[in-house]
């Protein structure tokens, strides 16, 4: 089962996303700021981590810098999920996806798809 | 822009300027038999009509056998898309095994499993008590609101309502109607309140709501309806007469097309007489008329007509030329008539269209708000002007009274002509005496006249020589002797007087003829 990283401090947003994303069939761990994410990294092991930016303690943009300077999770898929699009001040680093604040269910789950292929539903 | 979801609930989409707020949350709060139910279901059976799925979750409420036996009379419900389209689930048993946190993962898990794109929650305070404080609740609305509109999903929460009672769901939620169901003397009254709308223009405020087995009707304020006039192209405007030869030259011609007028009178000086000679001299020209009133039945109104030498009004009236809207005695709602009587003439879709109001007393009786009356006719008459409407209003003044007190003072302020009609006792008779009191925009004649109506027809004298002083009530001869004199009733005087009165042209009194 492919794992996902959910960091937002807006916990009803991480709560949603998580709820959406299982019933997927994703593994979710949710984290409420950059800095419990990348505490929480090792044990959870993620193959995605989706982002929110503006967060208490350490930023999204922060967060991201750090986990690119980690050996172990350099290569780390991330999608930035932010009311602003990081395009028009671009961080210097590489993000796969951005989700803009409010998003849509079909939003959520093609940035998803597009790193982790949908899980085929149990026959 | 963003997408609306249509209620299908008749004009309650007028009042937030297109529908619900796709993905948006509302709370409907009320009394126990105000209607939320009725109006959710109502919401759901015309969402899933269109396509849409609807989830309706009930928390301790009636059993949902209990509540769809209760709707079936409906003429929008429709078992066949029960279940598929319009699934029911109860979440009691959820909410109190697992509370708030159990709540919002059974309703997260179904809505997804049932691709909802509505969401009805009824008997949310339920959801309510088990939070045990308000902060806990906002915060289970919040994490629903977030979920519901990640997945697009239009979300209602009914819950009940008392006077006095400010819900933590007004803050949460995106918009809040509020329904209310109260008695103004016998009459049972049900309103909706729309007290927030996010995202839109709306309608805010009070308006009347009516239930039938249609569903639920919203009747928005008339005057907030109309409350941004738009100005009509003026196009060149004509007399309507009357067709009483004398009234006409008085008023130049007759009334200015487009125009609203005050047709003031006791009762039985003639004032649905002359407003019927009005419709049929349009009718007799080729411009169609409606008569909307509220006492008399077009049988009545015919026969009326045929006996004071208007003998081919029924004949108009056949012909379709001469609508008569009879409004039976019932309890009216005062919106729902403007709401008739404009939908009717804007599907007539006729230009020079003539209007009789007979009368406004009858929008007056309909009302449990007088002081809204001078919007609302201001709003009404401004929105006939705009459909090329040429109306006449009747009002009633006092039968008994030396003053002439307008049962509407500020009429003034939407009408531009006013003509008075009234009795005047002399020499022990009555007689009727027509006066122009006011035309905007136009010459008049404010002569005091006699108006005489026979089997022959209206007519409208010369002049009304033989007293003075008629509108006061208190009418004096001309060439009686002085008060003191006349105070000890000299004989010659009243006399002299009569022998002048009868130089002048045949006048028969009032009180002989039909009214």
């Amino acid at each position: 089962m492919k794992t996902i990283l959910v960091v937002d401090d807006e916990l009803d947003i991480a709560e949603a996303v998580k709820s959406i994303l299982e019933d997927e069939g994703y593994r979710v761990v949710t984290c409420a700021n950059g800095r419990e994410a990348l505490d929480c990294l090792k044990d959870a092991r993620p193959d995605l981590a989706i982002i929110d930016v503006m967060m208490p303690v350490m930023n999204g943009f922060e967060t991201i810098r750090a986990i690119r300077g980690s050996r172990e999770f350099a290569s780390l898929p991330v999608v930035i999920m932010s009311a602003i699009d990081p395009s028009v001040r671009p961080p210097d680093y590489d993000w796969a996806g951005f989700l803009k604040k409010p998003f849509s269910l079909e939003r959520l789950l093609e940035q998803v798809h597009k790193q982790l292929p949908p899980v085929p539903a149990p026959a | 822009m963003t997408p609306r979801l249509e209620t299908g609930v008749r004009r309650l989409d007028f009042i937030t300027k297109g529908g619900l707020i796709q993905g948006a949350s509302y709370a409907v709060l009320g009394p126990p038999g105000s209607g939320k139910t009725l109006l959710a279901h109502q919401i759901a059976f015309w969402h899933v009509k269109h396509g849409g799925k609807a989830l309706y979750v009930t928390l301790l409420t009636e059993s949902h056998a209990r509540m769809l036996a209760n709707l079936e009379a409906m003429s929008f419900f429709d078992a066949s898309v029960i279940p598929d389209k319009l699934h029911y689930i109860s979440a009691y048993h959820q909410l109190e095994t697992e509370g708030l946190k159990g709540l919002l993962e059974l309703v997260r898990r179904a809505a997804r499993q049932h691709q909802a794109t509505l969401l009805i929650m009824d008997g949310m305070d339920a959801a309510k008590e088990f939070a045990r404080g308000d902060l806990t609740y906002k915060r289970f609305l919040q994490e629903l609101q977030t979920f519901i509109g990640i997945i697009g999903c239009t979300t209602i929460l009914l819950s009940p309502h008392f006077a006095g009672d400010m819900p933590p769901e007004t803050t949460a939620v995106d918009g809040v109607f509020k329904l209310s169901l109260w008695l103004s003397g016998p009459r049972a009254v049900r309103e909706l309140v729309a007290l927030k709308f996010r995202g839109s223009d709306s309608l805010l405020g009070k308006h009347e709501l009516e239930i039938s087995d249609r569903g639920v009707i919203v009747h928005p304020r008339t005057e907030v309806l109309f409350s941004n006039p738009q100005e009509r192209e003026e196009g060149q405007r004509s007399r309507m007469a009357f067709g009483v030869p004398r009234l006409d030259k008085s008023l130049h011609g007759g009334l200015l097309s487009g125009s609203t007028t005050l047709l003031l009178g006791a009762p039985g000086t003639g004032k649905t007489l002359l407003g019927l000679r009005f419709l049929l001299e349009g009718a007799r020209q080729g411009q169609p008329g409606v008569y909307f009133g509220f006492y008399e039945t077009s049988q009545r109104l015919i026969e009326k007509a045929e006996g004071v030498g208007m003998g081919d009004f029924k004949k108009y009236v056949d012909a379709g030329l001469i609508e008569i809207q009879w409004q039976p005695p019932l309890e009216h709602n005062l919106d729902a008539l403007a709401e008739r009587l404009l939908e009717r003439i804007q599907e007539r879709k006729v230009k020079r269209l003539r209007l009789f109001v007979d009368s406004i007393a009858g929008f007056r009786s309909a009302t449990v708000y007088p002081e809204r009356m001078s919007r609302f006719f201001s709003a009404l008459s401004h929105q006939l002007r705009m459909l090329d409407v040429t109306t006449v209003y009747s009002d009633e003044t006092a039968l008994f009274s030396p003053n002439v007190d307008a049962p509407q003072p500020d009429a003034t302020a939407y009408v531009e002509n006013v003509i008075l009609l009234r009795y005047v006792e002399l020499r022990s008779q009555l007689y009727r005496l027509i006066s122009i009191m006011k035309m905007r925009e136009s010459q008049y004649d404010s002569g005091i006249r006699e108006f005489s109506i026979t089997d022959k027809g209206i007519t409208v004298a010369e002049t009304f020589e033989s007293a003075e002083a008629v509108l006061t009530g208190h009418a004096v001869v001309r060439g009686a002797p002085p008060k003191a004199k006349a105070t000890r009733k000299s004989p010659m005087g009243v006399r002299a007087a009569a022998k002048k009165a009868a130089r002048k042209p045949k006048r028969k009194p009032a009180g002989r003829r039909p009214s």
